[in-house]
């Protein structure tokens, strides 16, 4: 240990012995042999290391060992601070996270501006209490296990009286005294968390829908399957889905819980507003107030009020499902009394709306395709499809019964010589696009007949996709 | 008989290689263009009585586009006919039907019949 070590031990331990009234010069130098300017170099040498302090009594300066050395720069008035104790204690305080210094029996002992903006001037009030408004000590911010030394320095994430999210490291300091401080970094994390919640909850609604639209076959599973996906990952009490005709200018409703009539009728006119007003809306209802929405019509605040009281609700959520340019419908969604959606899960339903939509238009398109294609199936002309080189990839029962096969995989691949006497015809619709006229068709079992034929050439985004066949055959 | 001339303009070479060969073949005198710039270079040396327009191509957007033959009374008489994989709504939605000379939208895959329809009406609205 060097000389200078040994001279500020033996001056901290002579504060140290005379208590807790602080120390003289004169009573310093007694127990520490120094001439006055030596032990007022060292003196302050210890000072502006914020390991002993002074307090001015009249002309005397009475020193102190510091318990807390931040706690003690920040005690001291500006004109008292050394240059280095000002600029350490501007930076602390306009630090962007809380700092927060604990003695060993939770009472703090300091908090710069951050954590007194979030909780008030705590100093000298109990960790537990000011946190978490308890006394109970047993929490889950660690700070316990390293007053007991369990460990040298925790890391956590807590929840606060507030319902703020606070992310705490801690680990206890030495002070000059040999007594120990906690020093902890808070910070808030709320909305960093709440952001990664909402996107988390985001993407897994977006995943949850792509599967929910893959595996549909039908609106009916598609909106029963969104509906319990949201559900599921939002929470609310009752939702429904209701795809709008515009031929029969109708709603069909989707429901996680079917009402009776009136109410269907009622969910009907939300739905309708939604659709007509073409963006969401909200209507919130409490027990002792009268209704409160951002509804003006008349109509529509009496048929909510008397839904939100028959099935004692509290909030009713009504968004438009569209796609660019058309509507598909709306989305309902109920809470019950005493529950409501937080505005990142509006945010988050409304930002998945339009994905719904797309899905519901999905299925629509491939409900009405296989509507179509049942038109193709039962038609009496034979109907066939072959790629631009005249290989088949479909053809109708027609097809079947008078080519003379029983089944669509004898016929899907194979070419079209197979079944024309005429090849030439394949090169004039490639090249003028389509054909009309009468042809020899050659049948399972050789035979020959004659047929009209007319045949389009389909173009799709990259080129020449199929041409399609429509034959009617002269009967005899 | 008098030989009616149709500008075909799009990005991919096959749906252009086809059209050219079968508007050729139903006796239309054609003029290819891949994209909207040389659709507006072409359209400098001669008026089409008819432009097949795809809707997503690179370069120029077809509402540029669009905007630039709106301003030309030498293209007064053209009429235009959308030929793309976009919905209809979309192309309404951003306005691209808008304009008089749109007399259709045909959209891909489309059979080779729709379209001769549509160039046969779009010639006798003239």
């Amino acid at each position: 240990m060097k000389v200078e070590e040994r001279i500020f031990n033996k001056i901290i331990a002579a504060i140290q012995d005379i208590g807790d009234i602080g120390a003289t010069m004169d009573e310093i130098s007694r127990r520490v042999p120094l001439e006055r300017h030596t032990l007022s170099k060292y003196l302050n040498q210890l000072r502006a290391d914020g390991r002993i302090s002074y307090k001015q009594i009249g002309r005397a300066k009475v020193w102190f060992v510091s318990k807390a050395p931040l706690q003690h720069i920040f005690r001291l008035s500006e004109d008292e601070k050394t240059y280095t104790e000002k600029i350490f204690s501007r930076i602390l305080s306009d630090m962007p996270e809380g700092i927060m210094i604990l003695d060993f029996d939770y009472n703090i002992l300091f908090m710069n501006d951050y954590l007194v903006a979030l909780y008030g001037n705590c100093i000298g009030d109990k960790f537990h209490y000011a946190l978490f408004g308890s006394y109970d000590d047993n929490d889950t911010s660690g700070i316990r296990e390293l007053i007991e030394g369990k460990e040298e320095e925790v890391e956590t994430r807590v929840e606060d009286k507030q319902g703020r999210i606070l992310d705490i490291k801690a680990r206890p300091v030495e002070n000059p005294d040999g007594s120990f401080s906690i020093i902890a970094i808070i910070r808030d994390v709320t909305d960093r968390v709440r952001n990664e919640e909402r996107i988390k909850n985001l993407s897994e609604l977006y995943r949850l829908l792509g599967e929910s639209v893959n595996r549909s076959y039908t609106i009916d599973q598609l909106c029963s399957t969104i509906l319990k996906n949201q559900q599921d990952v939002i929470g609310f009490d009752m939702g429904d889905i209701l795809i709008y005709d515009p031929f029969e200018e109708a709603l069909s409703c989707y429901s996680t819980r079917r009402g009776a009539d009136e109410a269907e009728d009622c969910k009907r006119m939300i739905a309708r507003e939604a659709i007509q007003r073409k963006e969401p809306f909200t209507f919130s209802c409490c027990p002792d107030l009268n209704a409160n929405s951002n509804t003006d019509t008349d109509e529509l605040t009496e048929a909510l009020t008397r839904m939100a009281e028959e099935y004692n609700l509290q909030e009713l959520h009504a968004i438009p499902l569209k796609t660019k340019g058309e509507i598909h419908g709306a989305l309902l969604i109920f809470t019950r009394q005493g529950r409501t959606l937080s505005d990142a899960d509006r945010s988050l339903l409304e930002g998945v709306s339009e994905s719904i939509a797309g899905g519901i238009a999905k299925i629509k398109a491939e409900e009405k395709w296989r509507l179509k294609a049942s038109v193709i199936e039962i038609s009496s002309h034979p109907i066939f499809m072959t790629s631009p080189e005249g290989k088949f990839t479909y053809v109708n029962s027609a097809f079947l019964k008078v080519w003379g096969y029983a089944e669509d995989r004898e016929v899907l691949g194979r070419s079209w010589s197979d079944f024309w006497v005429r090849e030439d015809i394949l090169a004039l619709v490639r090249e003028r696009g389509s054909w009309r006229g009468s042809l020899i068709a050659k049948r399972r079992d050789k035979s020959e007949f004659t047929t009209s034929l007319f045949a389009s050439l389909i173009i799709g985004k990259k080129g020449p996709l199929q041409l399609v066949g429509i034959a009617n055959p002269k009967i005899k | 008989m008098t030989t009616h001339t149709v500008m075909v303009v799009d990005d991919e070479p096959d749906v252009l290689l086809s059209v050219n060969q079968i508007l050729d073949a139903n006796n239309y005198r054609t003029i290819t263009a891949r994209d909207g710039y040389e659709c507006l270079a072409k359209l400098k040396e001669e008026v089409p009585d008819v432009l097949l327009l795809d809707i997503m191509m690179p370069g120029l957007t077809t509402k540029e586009l669009l905007d630039m033959i709106e301003k030309d009374n030498r293209l007064a008489g053209m009429k235009i006919i959308f030929l793309t994989a976009v919905h209809s709504l979309e192309a309404e939605e951003i306005g691209l039907l808008n304009s008089k000379r749109v007399v259709d939208l045909i959209e891909k895959p489309f059979s080779v019949r729709r379209m001769l329809e549509a160039i046969e009406k779009a010639i006798k609205l003239e």
